[in-house]
């Protein structure tokens, strides 16, 4: 009795919402009586952006909030709370879990036709069972960034596929006994991603009405036979990425490659100034007979839940990440690697890097943009599930076990935590 | 602290006031009641309601209701069956009863050498004790942290010279490295609770003993020690709960070595379930079974100082 | 060398030490050793601190972490300054206000709390005292959340208020106001202002509260470091950046230093800058609170 009474109450507060959104539409927001939306975001140079916008559409004036990065803990709280903004930069990852718990508002029916202006793979992890929960901003696709230097002085081919990137890990090692092929860190689970989403394959997939659990499918124990390959020979240092520690390694030499994404290189570029001139930047190596490229995932920009003019709110996103205007604020001034198709030859990305020899590196990753397989699914539980992937993988550094029983254990683990949350789960 | 400070046989001793005063005692404590009924009996209600329900989902868990259907003690079997949890605690009792002890040793130590004659130059080297206090933890992690690391680490490579080799991150040691951390912060502040305490000691007490010959040393340990035994033990509780509420240190490292795994404490747990696993009412569940447990510890320690002090 | 510095704090209990021989040359060199020591391993990370912010990102993981490279401090600070245009001040300011007007408003509360507690006995009084005891062991973690539903109930969220009002909750304040109030407040005293006539109210703010002030400034301290270092509750509660005390903004930085460029050294720089104030303020309260911590303890 008390459910239909409160189903009959959200049915009227949706119906008043729908006419008041209708009258809304039949005179529209001028520029004397505008609308105001709120957006959260932290790439930089949003705020002017949102300046030309505004300038551009006295009727739709956008508040900018800068948040430092992605905040796992604010967002869903003031979501929950009624107060979030109408516009939020996240995480492409995070969308499942926010749309399980009602915080993100399905947009398709503004932009279901937009596939096309993105690359295939971005598109896809913003789309869900009929549904699309975000707009793409940026992403990660991959590159082998080496050490030509390096590699000339042993006599090494740039390798193509990973059987020749471990043939050339075990020159190197033959040659010096303290310089390695690359870092493997228990707790970026980066690289692992990207390797499993480059061989197509997934963590998590929709299968009718039930979530699956992917993480140790055949696709990520072919990865899992490459990493402890060059983990038994001693070919990967072990260290900790974003420390110290790592960058320490890098500075001296004695890490030849880094298989990163796209927006790798300028973190690079400031923190081991002192190897400038030294890299470039190749494709991602292949699993054999194939070409194709991973990603980390970038972030999106989303509607939360609460938004009362959605229709508006869209609009703006679309204007930020695919107009003319918008592509360049974001790759000029903000930096970032675009989402967007037409931003991948904007002029500003294609710049030649010093620090890369003056390799214009971004044609790389441009080329891997649109080879990177549409293959990747979130789950709800994506968070979980790499941390225990890193608390798996730490045991596999330490000597304690395989990366293939490290995935098995992540397995069971995430079919729990999948049905804890009392959602299906097929196998 | 609760027995040691609540007022029982002292204020028979200093004599009751009565009815004296009428209104006043509760003008002067209504602004702290009020804000102690806001801002904490209420959100522990709140956490205690939410930790009894859960939310109904079904199928991929997209577009439907997610109403919240009351399962009783549910949430709290499942936190006691969660394994990484109830290990999480194992984790931080043998931390506590490692660290505490050496923390507080230290500490006492300190303040008895400060409150010395023997000791120079006395307020640059509190300074120099108390300013990890004033750095943020989440900073003090990241300093420690840097120190801890093989390759950057400038005490890594001076103690592999006198030929220790010491992985500080590595998964049998890194407890003990995050008991460091804790204890460079905190001994300070404990230290200067004891040392505050030593300063009340009538002089004349120990004049007396030093006339009579007897050395620094047995003064210190004989005198002035059973004398700031009650200063002791309120650090000692306030380091049984801050050991059982350890999160910042631990959560700092885990981001340099993934041997601080994920549920290393109980509030990692409870912070892995509540915002990676996106579920507010296990995580209540799980908080709440953490406060009940530092409760029950600092009671079990009043009433064995207790029992101490009685028999003395 | 005269008589040891302790002993220029007054207290009420002690008779002054003066004179006294010195001790023996062996222990006073063993304790010189040991002092070093205990210098050494608490300050060498503040050390390494202090050489990290005049370090450029570059040479910050490329030459030895405990000697300097080249200068790039002031560089640092302006850095520091420019960036989103100069936030990080803003921050130390916020925090100078949540501590500073925090920390004085709790003391307030919690010295006239304690004095309430210790001076009186009324119905409720035990109530009191054990729930102050008690909410000592709550854990914050149960707290966050549904404290921050409470605000945006209140409608206080992303206001300062919001992070101000709950902070002014301190039991330990309460209860070393109470213990204070117990150590240092003679009833004769206030039975002699009763009889003169005095009002409850005069008696607390003309008489008790300058009995108190040794043991406020101990409850100030402690109050202003918890506040400075105040973390859960802000990130919550505030989502304007321009409202953030400095450890949440240094922790978002920090964060964020992983992918955002240029932030490394500017989280070190800011470390360093934001517990400047906690030493000033230790520094400067050092002969007062001693004396109160002291009239306090012995009553524990």
């Amino acid at each position: 009795m008390k459910r239909s009474i409160k189903n009959l109450t959200t049915a009227l507060a949706a119906g008043a919402g729908v006419a008041l959104a209708l009258a809304a539409c039949s005179s529209g927001p001028t520029a004397d009586d505008p609308v105001t939306l709120e957006f959260w975001g932290w790439v930089p140079g949003l705020e002017e952006a949102v300046a030309q916008w505004n300038e551009e559409n006295p009727e739709i004036q956008v508040d900018f909030f800068r948040m430092t990065g992605d905040d796992g803990d604010t967002i869903p709280a003031s979501i929950d709370a009624g107060t979030a903004p109408d516009i939020v930069q996240m995480s492409v990852h995070s969308i499942p879990g926010h749309v399980v718990n009602n915080r993100l508002i399905d947009i398709a029916e503004h932009a279901e036709d937009w596939g096309d202006r993105f690359t295939e793979s971005t598109w896809a992890s913003v789309s869900f069972d009929g549904g699309i929960y975000a707009i793409p901003q940026d992403s990660g696709p991959s590159g082998m960034m080496y050490r030509q230097d390096i590699f000339d002085e042993h006599g090494i081919e740039v390798p193509t596929t990973w059987e020749e990137y471990l043939e050339a890990a075990r020159t190197l090692k033959e040659a010096d006994p303290d310089l390695h092929i690359a870092q493997f860190s228990p707790n970026e689970t980066g690289h692992w991603l990207q390797t499993v989403w480059q061989n197509s394959g997934t963590w998590n997939g929709i299968e009718d009405d039930a979530w699956t659990v992917n993480v140790a499918d055949q696709q990520s124990q072919d990865v899992a036979e490459l990493w402890q390959t060059l983990l038994d020979e001693d070919l990967f240092l072990t260290v900790e990425m974003w420390t110290p520690e790592f960058w320490a390694e890098v500075n001296d030499g004695r890490i030849a490659t880094i298989n990163y994404a796209a927006w790798f290189p300028v973190l690079l570029e400031e923190s081991a100034e002192s190897t400038s001139g030294n890299w470039r930047v190749a494709p991602t190596p292949n699993f054999e007979g194939q070409d194709s490229a991973g990603d980390t995932g970038g972030s999106v920009n989303v509607v939360p839940t609460g938004t009362e003019d959605v229709e508006h709110a869209v609009a703006f996103i679309e204007w930020l990440n695919t107009s003319e205007d918008g592509l360049d604020h974001l790759i000029s001034n903000g930096g970032i690697f675009p989402a967007a198709v037409d931003g991948l030859e904007h002029p500003a990305l294609l710049t030649e890097r010093e620090f890369f020899g003056g390799q214009v590196i971004n044609e790389v990753f441009a080329d891997a943009a649109v080879k990177v397989p549409a293959t990747w699914v979130d789950g709800p539980t994506y968070d979980l599930i790499q941390d225990r992937l890193k608390d798996q993988f730490a045991r596999v550094a330490n000597g304690d076990q395989t990366f293939s029983e490290a995935l098995d254990t992540v397995h069971d683990q995430a079919v729990a935590d999948l049905r804890d949350m009392g959602l299906s789960v097929a196998e | 602290m609760s027995t040691a400070t609540l007022p029982s046989a002292r204020s028979r001793r200093r004599g009751i006031r009565g009815a004296g005063g009428g209104w006043a005692p509760y003008v002067f404590l209504t602004p702290f009641v009020v804000l102690f009924l806001v801002f904490l009996v209420a959100p522990i209600i709140t956490a205690l309601y939410t930790s009894l329900f859960t939310v109904e989902r079904s199928g991929l868990g997209f577009g439907n209701e997610n109403a919240s259907i009351f399962v009783g003690l549910e949430n709290y079997r499942r936190a006691l069956s969660n394994q990484g949890f109830v290990a999480s605690f194992g984790r931080v009792l043998l931390f506590g009863v490692v660290q505490v002890p050496i923390m507080l040793a230290l500490a006492t130590g300190l303040a008895l050498l400060f409150d010395s004659a023997v000791v120079r130059w006395k307020r640059f080297f509190q300074l120099a004790v108390f300013i990890p206090y004033a750095v943020p933890t989440v900073v003090a992690a990241l300093l420690w942290g840097f120190l801890y690391q093989p390759r950057v680490s400038p005490l890594v490579s001076g103690l592999e010279a006198i030929g220790l080799d010491i992985a500080f991150l590595a998964p049998g040691t890194v407890l003990w490295s995050i008991a460091n951390v804790t204890t460079w912060s905190v001994t300070g502040v404990n230290m200067i609770i004891i040392f505050a305490a030593l300063q009340t000691v009538p002089r004349d007490i120990y004049e007396a003993a030093r006339i009579d010959g007897a050395r620094e040393l047995r003064v210190a340990l004989q005198i002035k020690l059973p004398m700031v035994l009650p200063a002791i033990f309120l650090t000692l509780l306030f380091s049984i709960i801050g050991t059982l509420q350890l999160f910042n240190e631990p959560m700092t490292l885990r981001s340099i070595t993934s041997n601080v795994t994920g549920d290393f404490t109980p509030n990692m747990a409870v912070f892995s379930t509540t915002t990676l696993g996106g579920n507010l009412n296990l995580g209540s569940a799980m908080a709440i079974l953490l406060g009940l447990v530092t409760f029950a510890l600092s009671i079990l320690v009043s009433v064995l100082s207790n029992r101490r002090k009685g028999g003395s | 060398m005269g008589a040891p510095t302790v002993n220029r704090i007054p207290t009420r209990r002690r008779t002054e030490h003066t004179g006294g021989e010195r001790p023996p040359i062996a222990a006073r060199l063993l304790a010189w050793g040991v002092m070093l020591l205990v210098a050494f391993y608490f300050l060498v990370p503040v050390y390494w601190l202090i050489v990290a912010s005049t370090k450029s990102t570059g040479d910050l993981f490329s030459t030895p972490g405990f000697w300097f490279a080249e200068f790039h401090l002031w560089q640092n600070v302006v850095d520091l300054t420019q960036r989103d245009g100069g936030i990080f001040w803003r921050w130390m300011l916020n925090s100078l206000i949540y501590s500073g007007l925090g920390s004085v408003l709790m003391t307030f509360i919690s010295v006239i709390s304690g004095y309430a507690l210790a001076m009186y006995r009324f119905r409720g009084r035990t109530v009191v005292l054990a729930a102050v005891v008690g909410s000592m062991l709550v854990p914050q973690t149960v707290l966050a959340q549904p404290t921050y539903t409470l605000l945006v109930n209140m409608g206080l969220n992303n206001t300062m208020l919001g992070v101000l009002l709950p902070s002014l909750v301190y039991p330990f304040g309460v209860m070393l106001g109470y213990i204070y109030a117990q150590a240092s407040i003679p009833r004769e005293l206030l039975e002699a202002a009763r009889v003169d006539g005095a009002s409850e109210w005069r008696a607390f703010f003309s008489i008790a509260l300058r009995l108190l002030t040794p043991g406020s400034v101990t409850i100030l301290l402690f109050a202003f470091i918890g506040s400075w270092n105040n973390f859960m509750l802000p990130l919550l509660v505030l989502r304007d950046p321009s409202l953030q005390p400095v450890t949440v903004g240094l922790s978002g930085w920090s964060q964020a230093a992983i992918t955002v460029p240029g932030l490394q050294t500017l989280v070190i720089i800011g470390a360093l800058i934001s517990i400047v104030p906690i030493i000033v303020v230790f520094v400067s309260l050092q002969r007062y609170w001693r004396s109160g911590l002291a009239a306090g303890s012995l009553k524990l």
